[in-house]
């Protein structure tokens, strides 16, 4: 902000301090890239260092490719990718076109038991998948879902947590709005959809944000949900290289290398809906 | 008459408090009828009772000759500006008025024919294809009365639609309302807390207290003869000066503070009966020739073309409404001269005016 105005010294000191924690931040980052440029010898060897080595555009090539040096295999990163997109994809609009009519009915509609139905909406939030793994398996198995993607994602979609963050949001849009549309002539469905929904995007595109990545970071249950190593995640890939690596294979930079292509679509993500978020957040008024 | 009639009409909400008790009111048809109170009155209530956001516990609403009460409030035939507006932030200006007509299935030409008359009425055709975020709050305040004209409804509702407006604009937006409605002729009902606001809009005014209609009719005329002591303090600024006394056999009344005044004549009460005198500022003059009266200048206060005079009136203080002339200075003396025509007497215990 122009009109900053601390003392110089101070003004020095935070960036000092800014500027160390985003390098705390960054180093895990700055390893993974580096260690992604040797190979399988100079790990055993122990040249790893805080540089480049000499094969970046080795390894590059064979993961993407999919032809290597190693014992085992290459998974193929690009279908795992695709299959991370869709499944992170699938999950957050699901969510969000769940939690937006759910968070509405309970905002704005009176209805019998409302105080409760909102409290067994709200217990979901003590059963997280992982809580619940053994049961939910058992009954996607039994539909028949293993190896599809509304196995993947059916039994993920159904939580609280978005519809708890659109009821807040809800709350906070002025009586008067309401009251205005009401007087408008406005149904409450023409309402939800002009006036709810637009109100809401800085929200909705946080929400986006975040249950993009809840998704794309899910292990134990797509481990669970598919047999197939088509079917794997990009984050399955990575948790097999890793095993691999720790077997005595030094595959470190292959795994490496498949971690930081799957940075990519999240920082995609968080970069395009950043800035929907900021303008929304420009745009507020009281 | 086809204004609006509440006929007995009442609100308590859940767990038993009052908002407004039983009333019966006439709003004139054509005029600008202004509810005026203390917060906490009901005046905001009996507005939303018309309005159709509030369901009243009892009794029933009429406008315009049908009785609405068990109607939704978008089709009750009425257009309401709220405090703060209530615009859609996300929708432009020209959005935010054809919203409602959207809703009702005009057809769009018809729309634009509309909001475009409307937005000529109110001098802001520029500012159409604008988000309220971009305007300044008088050019909300149109926007929002721009979204009341183009229902073309029976009645305006206003909801206190100048409190968010600084000292200069609230005055000029009070000339605009009152010339847009003078020219529209469509029946309006005005709630404020403002008594300026409400004096100066009201064709008809209606001074609520504890969810009770306590006096109404013409503004001069419930300023002139104030029913009580509570309308007769809430009007007027500066408030209006109340010094209780005793009536002497004489028919003068002998103020605790200490002076005796002259009535002009006897009041229908025994004497020895307590009283509380009323008067106003402007009521009291400055004699020039020494009077019985005098008082002491404590403070001054210029208004530029008059100026308030602090007096100290006996042992009370009293506030007089003078001309710039003659100089004072504080702690002078000066002799004073009420106007006996002006005088009101109030029951002390009922608060109740003596006629």
């Amino acid at each position: 902000m122009s009109s900053f105005s601390a003392p110089p010294l101070r003004r020095v000191l935070s960036h000092v301090l800014l500027g160390l924690a985003a390098a705390v931040l960054i180093l895990p980052v700055w390893f993974a890239l580096v260690a992604s440029t040797y190979n399988g010898a100079d790990f055993l060897a122990g040249r790893v260092g805080l540089w480049f080595g000499a094969h970046g555009a080795d390894t590059y090539k064979a993961v993407i490719t999919g032809h290597g040096t190693i014992a085992m295999a290459l998974p193929n990163i690009g279908q795992a990718l695709i299959t991370s997109t869709i499944m992170a994809l699938l999950i957050t609009i699901g969510k969000i076109a769940i939690s937006l009519p759910s968070a509405f009915a309970v905002t704005y509609f009176q209805f019998p038991l409302r105080g409760f139905w909102f409290a067994v909406i709200f217990v979901t939030l003590l059963l997280p998948i992982e809580v619940r793994i053994v049961p939910t398996f058992q009954v996607a198995a039994n539909f028949h879902l293993l190896n599809s993607f509304t196995g993947l994602t059916l039994p993920l979609i159904a939580s609280a947590t978005a519809t708890f963050l659109f009821r807040q949001t809800f709350l906070s849009i002025p009586e008067e709005l309401t009251e205005a549309a009401r007087l408008d002539g406005a149904s409450p469905l023409r309402f939800f959809i002009d006036i709810i929904i637009p109100m809401s995007r800085t929200s909705i595109a946080a929400l986006t944000v975040i249950l993009f990545i809840y998704g794309w970071n899910q292990y134990l249950w797509p481990l669970l949900i598919t047999t197939k190593t088509s079917w794997s995640t990009i984050v399955m890939v990575i948790g097999r290289l890793s095993q691999t690596a720790a077997e005595g294979d030094p595959v470190w930079n292959y795994t490496m290398a498949t971690a930081l292509l799957a940075l990519v679509p999240p920082v995609f993500v968080v970069v395009a809906m950043q800035r929907l978020f900021v303008r929304g957040l420009t745009e507020m008024e009281k | 008459m086809a204004g609006i009639e509440l006929g007995s009409v009442s609100k308590v909400y859940q767990g038993g408090v009052t908002a407004l008790k039983p009333t019966t009111l006439t709003i004139p048809e054509g005029g600008l009828t202004v509810l005026v109170g203390p917060s906490g009155c009901g005046k905001s209530t009996l507005l939303r009772i018309i309005a159709g956001l509030e369901e009243p516990t009892s009794g029933t609403v009429t406008i315009a000759g049908r009785d609405v009460t068990q109607i939704e409030p978008a089709d009750r035939d009425i257009a309401m500006v709220f405090q703060n507006y209530a615009l859609y932030p996300h929708m432009s200006v020209y959005d935010n008025m054809a919203y409602g007509l959207k809703n009702r299935g005009t057809a769009r030409s018809d729309i634009a024919l509309r909001v475009n008359e409307a937005a000529k009425m109110l001098g802001i055709e520029a500012l159409l294809q604008r988000k309220p975020r971009a305007l300044s709050g008088g050019q909300r305040q149109r926007v929002a009365m721009g979204r009341a004209i183009v229902r073309r409804p029976k009645a305006f509702l206003f909801d206190e639609p100048l409190s968010n407006l600084d000292a200069k604009l609230r005055g000029e937006m009070r000339v605009e309302i009152r010339t847009l409605q003078q020219r529209l002729g469509v029946t309006s009902v005005y709630v404020t807390h403002d008594q300026l606001e409400a004096m100066t809009m009201a064709d008809h005014l209606v001074v609520m207290r504890d969810g009770v209609i306590v006096q109404q009719g013409p503004p001069g005329h419930v300023y002139d003869e104030p029913d009580n002591v509570f309308v007769a303090g809430f009007l007027g600024a500066p408030p209006i000066n109340l010094l209780p006394g005793t009536l002497a056999e004489d028919g003068t009344l002998h103020l605790d503070c200490g002076p005796h005044v002259t009535l002009p004549v006897h009041p229908p009460l025994q004497t020895g009966s307590k009283v509380t005198l009323g008067i106003r500022a402007e009521a009291i003059g400055i004699a020039a020739p020494a009077g019985s009266l005098t008082a002491t200048v404590e403070l001054i206060e210029e208004l530029g073309p008059s100026r308030l005079l602090h007096l100290r009136f006996g042992t009370a203080k009293i506030i007089a409404m003078a001309p710039r002339e003659p100089a004072l200075r504080p702690g002078e003396t000066l002799a004073i001269q009420l106007d006996t025509a002006a005088l009101k007497l109030f029951d002390p215990e009922t608060g109740r005016a003596c006629r």
